[in-house]
């Protein structure tokens, strides 16, 4: 069993992709299906760049195997939107200035979408823990943690306004 | 300039937030060829510190279905020998030319390169490789007495590394205190999350390459040299580049080994290193010991000045780090003697990383003023305004714009600088609590930059200049400063940079961008506004002396207001107008002014010390800065917090530790090299003076990357010892640094 | 997108595998046919191949039935090798868990957390695992299965051997982690230093299970240090002296420690290592006893 025909749904789609045992989801993920978002940075699960969504949990897509995204459910940076259609993340951390070389962005915000979805209203202590894994070199992440809290609000504000 | 302007100084939103919050903002590594798609490249790199190859054992590769070419310095001249710098370029990372022959001179040396289909089978192949060497004789260690110790004249800015003025000796026989000791500061690396990538692509003897470079145009001139192009045939682009911090500034080998290596194999070329490829690949800031006296008056005057500072460097790469730089400059003092030793040891090579020479020199500097304001009994703020100066005490030069005075007095008030307390007695329930201050400073630097003005028929405004945004925040500096010209809004503008083939400016480094565009961007401006009234002129129009406001679609100068579709022929779709400034100011050799030009700031930390485990928490820390003006107040505040918390890795965490005996970096990774994250970080409190130096460019900015980090780490060793009474003249401070000596 | 947006295939024949069986029997029959690197959350195997040749042949154990979550009965919570931490912090567990969840909110990041298994920590073998110290402080033992010789079990302290060393042979399997009832009102807490505040390899590391009696006295003690010795310890000394005493009256000394050899490193010295071990497990006794 050398290459094996993997099926994944990314970002609401069912992809089938053949992948070697040894290549890994990120790859998959930007050399198969063409993305730019998921980042690699440090290949060993420290710095967060590759941080996508499956089955609802955050996950480094450089520390797993496409192998093992088996039937999962993936979700990355492009399937919260787009540059014409902001997610509500992506518009608070364009406006509080959350990024700044934006490398680190798409993990950052990848994971700030699924510590939200957890804890939709968090403290600054929970963010900052919360989102310990995702580096960011650039910013001293002040923004950072501004930009989710903001965006928290917001997303709290429009559910109760739908309610 | 229009003091009440609506565009500059104010905190615009990035212009490119969209495309970097959804992840279509192309880095390097996401370029594709326009057809195929790349073969993927990994480097093989030596595993000795000293000696030569003797062959390359390539059997297990032969099998591997995918490889596609092993590339080394067997294929011959695949790159023509470099010398640094080249015409048009400001430096090479190294004086080495990759792939020349089969010397080795550090471990993680570039000495081959697997091409292969895939990245999975690059990958294994580079693996595979069997390298048979022969060894020589390594100097590795710092103290290798039989080491080459040379004493360089000048940094890559032109400036004296050697100074020496006024008697030292009888500076410090008029003395009644003096402080001297020795400061050491760790190998750092820069690690930028976006490892360095080069997607090279031939199209008969001309080159497009898609590289994560701080210099397109150096990067342009390095690469056609390198494989006897012409300039003009090579095309770098760098949209977008994920951060820097020195290590994408100079042109490295592994951007001239993909492009050698895609006209080898005719195909193009994609090489991501890894990050443990970064940590040999593209410097780092050396270690550094530095022997600091200062001597006092009682009244606190500085009779005598000396900091020496020994680096390393290694066999190709020229790196000194130039720590007295800041020194030379900083207070009045008439006896000073500032020197740089480098050894020459087999060691991977250095490179400016953020505030190169300043960040490590004032740990130093700032550490040992402490020290004296603690001996002299003073307030260590008191000494730094007891020694201040209005000139530059290199030269006698004047400053062009210093409010160093001024940052003191807002830092110390907003820090809360009164309720310090004697070393060692502030004391809340089971932490010791400190304050500690430095001075920041950071040269003003500008280069020659050229720029293209552009007016299109929708009345849209375009600007094209060969800089880049390693992150700062150009992009939208550059939106702000044609519309400020205008008279229009940012929105209104196009901005065209990191590409080679756009009229020149410098690398993104020495925090030099902003003040370089600035007067280019100035003088473009000024060019098509003559172009364009002399057209409406043309036209029958009689346009005043108002400036020209293009908005809305429409020119307009006091009454008179012309659709541009209208302005603009019809037979051209725009207008374009050219610019620039050939000017170079703060390099030696630049513009003769009878001015000097640096930015100014000071630091404050207040720590917090868990008196049982020695854990240093930073909860506070205000940096005050005057830097000229701000052109965007959001991305400007952003840099100097980022350069802070650069500080803290700096002072409490960054360390790259080489093994002595065989060369090899032991922690190459960001699981076991720390820097900041999330959790370690407080809330920093920035203040800009924004007071313009219109000396220094017209838009009255002067850089502000750098400066953050200037100072920083001396602000927490000194707030460290103001808690516990504890002096640490060593960085990082480490936990077991303080347990012993705490006071419980 | 990139531009060149499809699928392709490549010619590779090299003799790769990744196996990924549902149920024990195929994996423990497939770990007979030929050396796999086991893999489940990968956050250990990936750094360390990166230094290496990467194995030829993977069996992933995530997906085997019965070898993931928590269950509770006849005295025992066992915990399958494929649980993750992140179930360990969402599980409802009684409080003498609390320090083994607290260590499991401290391993690596949420990500790593996500991912990374409580087996997968054991048999990595790293002295700095956040996981051993609290499991050895409840008592764990490790339930070990192979085709050739069915199941054993085994204390987890001998289970873990040295620096990187198990006692797994090739064709085991750790299948579940077995934690004895802890007595009622048994509590726990968990400590742990680093150079950084998270993301980060333990300097030290310590875990107690205290239980009081009405009096307030202690009854029943343990308390495991890590990231000072080869592989974590626990104090035996210590757990003795502390039975009878109130938590006022908790002392730890350097004799306590006796078990714990810790070296000096760039992260901090052997001594240093002491201090704060001792320091430490004050605190997690004290945390551990406050009701």
């Amino acid at each position: 069993m050398t290459k094996q025909i993997i099926k994944m749904t990314v970002n609401g789609e069912v992809q089938e992709v053949i992948a070697e045992p040894r290549e890994l989801l990120i790859y998959v993920l930007r050399e198969k299906l063409g993305m730019t978002g998921p980042h690699v940075g440090c290949e060993t699960s420290h710095c967060g760049a590759c941080t996508v969504d499956i089955d609802g949990k955050s996950v480094k897509s450089c520390t797993m195997f496409a192998a093992q995204a088996q039937g999962a459910e993936i979700t990355t940076i492009e399937g919260l939107g787009s540059p014409d259609a902001l997610h509500v993340l992506q518009e608070s951390f364009k406006e509080h200035h959350g990024l700044q070389c934006g490398y680190c962005t798409p993990g950052m915000i990848t994971r700030a979408h699924r510590l939200l979805e957890e804890n939709p209203d968090p403290t600054e202590e929970d963010v900052r823990i919360g989102m310990a894994g995702n580096i960011c070199r650039c910013t001293g992440y002040q923004n950072i943690v501004k930009s989710i809290l903001s965006a928290a609000a917001e997303m709290n504000a429009s559910k109760e306004a739908a309610q | 300039m229009n003091v009440n302007s609506t565009v500059i100084g104010k905190p615009i939103s990035r212009v490119d937030g969209r495309l970097k919050t959804t992840g279509a903002a192309r880095y390097a590594a996401d370029h594709r060829p326009v057809e195929g798609r790349p073969l993927h490249a990994v480097l093989v790199k030596s595993s000795i510190a000293s000696g030569r190859i003797t062959g390359f054992d390539l059997s297990a590769l032969q099998s591997m279905s995918g490889f596609v070419r092993f590339v080394s310095h067997l294929d011959g001249a695949l790159i023509r020998t470099i010398k640094n710098p080249v015409d048009g370029a400001f430096a090479a990372g190294e004086e080495y030319t990759p792939f020349e022959n089969d010397r080795v001179h550090f471990v993680g040396q570039h000495i081959g390169l697997v091409v292969a289909q895939t990245l999975e089978v690059a990958e294994a192949a580079a693996k595979a490789v069997v390298v048979d060497y022969e060894t020589s004789a390594a100097r590795i260690e710092f103290a290798d007495p039989t080491a080459e110790v040379r004493q360089p004249d000048l940094y890559n800015t032109g400036e004296e590394l050697q100074v020496s003025r006024g008697h030292v000796e009888a500076g410090l026989v008029e003395a009644v205190e003096i402080v001297k000791a020795t400061y050491t500061t760790p190998i750092e690396h820069h690690n930028p999350i976006e490892p360095s990538a080069t997607l090279a692509v031939w199209d008969g003897d001309h080159l497009t390459i898609y590289d994560a470079t701080q210099g397109s145009v150096n990067d342009k001139n390095y690469v056609a040299f390198g494989m006897s192009v012409d300039p003009k045939n090579v095309r770098v682009l760098n949209p977008f580049i994920g951060g820097g911090f020195g290590c994408k500034g100079f042109t490295w080998p592994h951007t001239l080994i993909a492009a050698a290596a895609a006209r080898a194999v005719e195909q193009p070329v994609l090489l991501v290193l890894s990050r443990k490829d970064m940590y040999t690949s593209c410097g780092h800031r050396p270690y550094t010991e530095q022997e600091v006296t200062l001597a006092a008056d009682a009244d606190g005057v500085l009779t005598a000045t000396r900091h020496r500072t020994q680096s390393y460097r290694s066999l190709v790469g020229d790196h000194v780090e130039p720590c007295g730089m800041t020194t030379a400059m900083l207070y009045q003092c008439d006896n000073l003697e500032v020197t740089h030793s480098v050894r020459v040891l087999n060691r991977p090579s250095g490179t400016p990383l953020r505030s190169p020479g300043e960040a490590p020199g004032t740990f130093a500097l700032e550490s040992a003023m402490d020290e004296l304001a603690e001996k002299l009994g003073m307030d260590p703020v008191d000494l730094r305004r007891r020694n201040h100066t209005d000139i530059d005490q290199r030269n006698g030069r004047k400053w062009s714009s210093k409010h160093l005075l001024e940052c003191y007095d807002r830092g110390a008030e907003k820090i809360g600088w009164g309720r310090r307390k004697a070393p060692g007695q502030w004391r809340d329930g089971n932490d010791l609590v400190g304050l500690g201050m430095a001075t920041a400073c950071y040269p003003g630097y500008r280069m020659p930059t050229q720029t293209r003005l552009t007016l299109d028929r929708d009345g849209t405004l375009h600007v094209g200049v060969a800089v880049q945004d390693i992150g700062t925040g150009l992009y939208t500096v550059l939106a702000q400063m044609v519309a400020e010209r205008f008279g229009t809004s940012p929105e209104n503008v196009r901005v065209l940079i990191g590409d080679s083939d756009l009229p020149p400016g410098p690398l993104a480094g020495g925090s030099m961008t902003t003040a370089s565009v600035a007067a280019a961007v100035d003088d473009g401006c000024r060019a098509l506004s003559e172009k364009l009234r002399a057209r409406l002129v043309d036209m029958g129009h009689t346009p005043g002396n108002e400036p020209l406001v293009i908005d809305g679609g429409a020119l307009r100068s006091g009454p008179l207001s012309v659709p541009a579709a209208e302005v603009i022929p019809t037979d051209v779709h725009e207008i374009v107008a050219e610019g620039g400034s050939d000017d170079t100011y703060g390099f030696t050799g630049g513009v003769e002014t009878d001015k000097s030009f640096y930015s100014f700031g000071a630091i404050f930390a207040e720590v917090r010390i868990d008196r049982d485990f020695g854990i240093i928490r930073v909860p506070k820390m205000t940096g005050v800065f005057d830097v000229g003006r701000v052109i965007n107040a959001k991305t400007a505040r952003s840099q100097m917090l980022g350069g802070m918390t650069f500080g803290i890795g700096m002072a409490l965490m960054e360390e790259t530790f080489i093994d002595d005996k065989t060369g090899r970096f032991v922690n190459p990774s960001l699981g076991e090299y720390y820097v900041p994250v999330n959790a370690d970080v407080n809330e920093f409190d920035v203040e800009m003076l924004d007071i313009p130096d219109y000396d220094f460019n017209p838009f009255g900015a002067r850089g502000l990357g750098e400066i953050s980090n200037v100072g920083a780490s001396a602000a927490i060793a000194n707030a460290v010892y103001n808690a516990t009474g504890i002096r640490v003249r060593h960085l990082p401070i480490r936990l077991d640094d303080l347990l012993e000596d705490l006071p419980r | 997108m990139l531009p060149y947006y499809h699928s392709y295939t490549n010619d590779m024949e090299v003799d790769l595998a990744f196996e990924r069986p549902d149920n024990l029997e195929l994996a423990l029959d497939a770990l007979k046919t030929r050396a796999f690197r086991v893999i489940a959350g990968g956050t250990d195997v990936f750094p360390a191949v990166q230094q290496g040749q990467l194995p030829s042949a993977f069996l992933d154990v995530t997906r085997i039935a019965g070898l993931g979550g928590i269950t509770r009965g006849d005295g025992t919570t066992r915990i399958g090798a494929a649980t993750t931490w992140t179930d360990i912090v969402r599980a409802e567990l009684p409080a003498a868990f609390d320090g083994l969840k607290e260590a499991a909110r401290e391993v690596g990041s949420v990500q790593i957390q996500n991912a990374g298994t409580i087996a997968g920590n054991l048999c990595n073998a790293s002295p700095a695992a956040d996981g051993v110290p609290p499991l050895l402080a409840l008592d764990a033992r490790v339930e070990i299965a192979s085709a050739a010789r069915g199941t054993r079990v085994l204390a987890l302290s001998q289970f873990i051997q040295g620096v990187r060393k198990t006692t797994l042979a090739e064709d085991e399997l750790v299948t579940a982690v077995l934690i004895p009832d802890q007595a009622l009102g048994t509590r726990s807490a968990f400590e742990k230093l680093g150079s950084r505040r998270y993301l980060v390899i333990s300097i030290c590391m310590t875990a107690a299970n205290i239980l009081l009696d009405a009096q307030g006295r202690i009854a029943q003690a343990r308390v495991a240090v890590g990231s000072c010795s080869a592989v974590a310890q626990r104090l035996p000394a210590l757990e003795a002296d502390l039975l009878g005493k109130r938590l006022q009256d908790v002392t730890v000394s350097t004799a306590h420690l006796s078990p714990l050899s810790p070296i000096d490193d760039v992260r901090g010295s052997g001594t240093y290592r002491l201090d704060a071990a001792q320091e430490q497990c004050k605190r997690a006794i004290l945390r551990a006893g406050a009701v």
